[in-house]
């Protein structure tokens, strides 16, 4: 799995991120941003845009983190709450716009801050 | 500091408060024209559908549009600069990084900087002629975009030439338009860059495996305590994001082509079919990976030590590592070749860097195949590609004077000469692909080979005309 976007962005989504991924592959929940690994080709022109240093490859999420890197996955993969199937590869954020749902995981998540 | 375009040469470090800088560079950009025109892209055209860079900042960097390919403006983009940044690894971590090239490590940096240069023009080089037999429109907009960037981030490793070197490094600064690829005379430095790339299945595994490899020593570029380096690779490894983008989704494309051929044909011999079987793309995977691999140097370097430790070259992801970042008690472990067998042995952690970056790559390419694995898989296909042992076919390092097969054994040069054909792209093999390179140049239109993209450029429709030809 490619790069990962983990706690730091959760409530923040400040987006610099979408701009910069050639692919559009960036999608956004509720309370944060999620990569499709599916659709990542693991550029990493996104890491660097971050302002929260969120965004990782999935081998160097920040200790403590790993559950983003599947629950990265279980957005995509998963069928989210409120929704009749799974997103999948969607082909592009931009075109379906805000998903606006978080996975479990994700909602039940505490900052530690 | 946004881009100043009112200027011959646009940039956005202020070339006009500097008239000797601004001269040299100006001097420069006529030879530059020359060689682009001599050794750029051989279609012509009336214009291209091309990205632009407009700022370095975080609001927006690229503007899109048509543009005559010799009207394109090339110029010299650095990252905005942090006051405050320091240096992060060596025997100087913690201090401020230089805004000039301190005495004792010129000849170093500006070797480092001359063979970053030297690859730029290189790859538009190689790439000359492929224009005349694209796939598609949208194709043939993506190698121009690559190409022109390519250009552009020879301008960058020019301007650090002429800004920061004196007359060696304006010396330098032409020698990277004497040298050519493949020129028997005066070649490009690293060997990848002396291939060539006949044809589109090859541009598709360079851009994937070998400007892969540019991401990562830009990366490693990029953590330099010599600010202006740093800044520079920063900002070219957002242009690089398209190169690699152009390698995977191209590799995406084929595979998911030669499936559909399989599945229609029901057979894994496609070629009379008009594909590319897979067994082939196997050995374009295995020829790309290992001529890449060879481009990190030897596992075991004391030159790369040597630039650790001064604080020239970091690691990847330095900053974000949680180690002492000086290294000096730290050990790795290598593989290397003793009587006949592989083993490994332990050295200080200096001495393998060029290993740790590898490794990083690899682990990149790793991620590659299971992208392609799952179209073959989705496909009901039973046969997945792999990535070959890091000993397969290396020229360079540890394994240079030993034969490996892809599956990591050690052979003598008679097996591997006979096996040599069933592992890198044979003679027919490269005969076939050439075969099926015939131009599409009408709008919404594909070759057989090798599937449409799941989406255009910048919003764009697969069937927008990316390109007008003269």
């Amino acid at each position: 799995m490619p790069y990962v976007i983990a706690a730091a962005c959760v409530d923040i989504m400040d987006r610099s991120c979408m701009d910069e991924c050639p692919v559009d592959c960036i999608y956004e929940g509720s309370r944060k941003l999620y990569i499709n690994p599916l659709e990542c080709i693991d550029c990493g022109a996104c890491e660097p845009a971050c302002p929260v240093e969120a965004i990782s490859q999935d081998r160097a999420v920040p200790a403590g983190q790993e559950q983003f890197v599947d629950d990265n996955l279980r957005f995509f993969e998963d069928v989210l709450p409120g929704r009749d199937e799974a997103l999948g590869q969607p082909g592009g954020a931009s075109d379906i716009g805000p998903i606006g749902i978080d996975t479990d995981f994700v909602k039940q998540f505490k900052r530690a801050d | 500091m946004s881009i100043d375009y009112s200027e011959k040469i646009p940039n956005n470090v202020d070339l006009a408060g500097d008239r000797k800088l601004q001269r040299a560079l100006e001097s420069w950009q006529p030879n530059f024209l020359d060689w682009w025109k001599t050794m750029g892209p051989a279609v012509p055209t009336e214009d291209v559908y091309l990205r632009t860079a407009v700022d370095v900042g975080q609001e927006g960097w690229a503007h899109f549009g048509h543009v005559a390919m010799e009207e394109y403006r090339w110029g010299v983009f650095l990252s905005e600069r942090n006051p405050d940044r320091r240096i992060a690894f060596g025997e100087q971590k913690g201090e401020p990084v230089w805004q000039q090239v301190p005495g004792e490590y010129r000849a170093d940096l500006q070797r480092l900087i001359v063979i970053q240069g030297d690859t730029e023009p290189a790859s538009v080089e190689q790439q000359r002629r492929l224009g005349e037999t694209a796939p598609s429109l949208y194709d043939l907009r993506n190698l121009f975009q690559v190409n022109v960037e390519e250009g552009r981030h020879l301008w960058a490793m020019v301007y650090l030439l002429h800004a920061y070197f004196g007359r060696n490094g304006r010396e330098e600064a032409e020698a990277l338009l004497q040298r050519n690829s493949g020129d028997l005379d005066s070649p490009r430095i690293l060997g990848a860059f002396n291939e060539e790339t006949p044809d589109w299945l090859s541009f598709y595994m360079f851009t994937y495996f070998t400007d892969r490899d540019g991401k990562y020593q830009l990366g490693t570029l990029k953590e330099s305590a010599f600010d202006p380096l740093s800044r520079t690779c920063e900002f070219m490894l957002k242009e690089e994001a398209h190169h690699m983008f152009v390698g995977t989704t191209g590799i995406d494309r084929v595979v998911t082509r030669t499936c559909e051929l399989m599945r229609e044909h029901d057979t894994v011999d496609i070629a009379p079919h008009g594909g590319i079987p897979l067994d082939v793309l196997q050995k374009y995977v295995n020829f790309h990976y290992s001529v890449s691999l060879d481009l990190f140097g030897s596992e075991q370097s004391t030159n790369a030590a040597n630039y650790f430790t001064a604080g020239l070259k970091g690691r990847w992801q330095e900053e974000r590592r949680g180690d002492d970042h000086r290294l000096t008690d730290d050990s790795a472990s290598i593989v290397v070749v003793r009587d006949g067998q592989m083993g490994t042995d332990e050295v200080s952690a200096l001495l393998a860097l060029n290993l740790d970056l590898q490794g990083e790559y690899v682990k990149d390419c790793e991620n590659g195949l299971k992208r392609w694995n799952r179209v073959i898989e989705k496909a009901g296909i039973e046969t997945p590609l792999y990535l070959p042992h890091v000993g397969f076919n290396r020229e360079v390092g540890l394994f240079a004077e030993h034969h490996v097969t892809p599956a990591g054994r050690l052979v003598g040069t008679d097996a591997w000469e006979a096996e040599r054909d069933r592992w890198l792209p044979s003679d027919a093999d490269r005969a076939h692909v050439q075969s099926l390179m015939r131009p599409v140049y009408e709008p919404g239109k594909i070759a057989g080979w090798v599937a449409p993209p799941v989406s255009g450029i910048n919003g764009r429709p697969f069937d927008y005309e990316y390109v007008h030809l003269t």
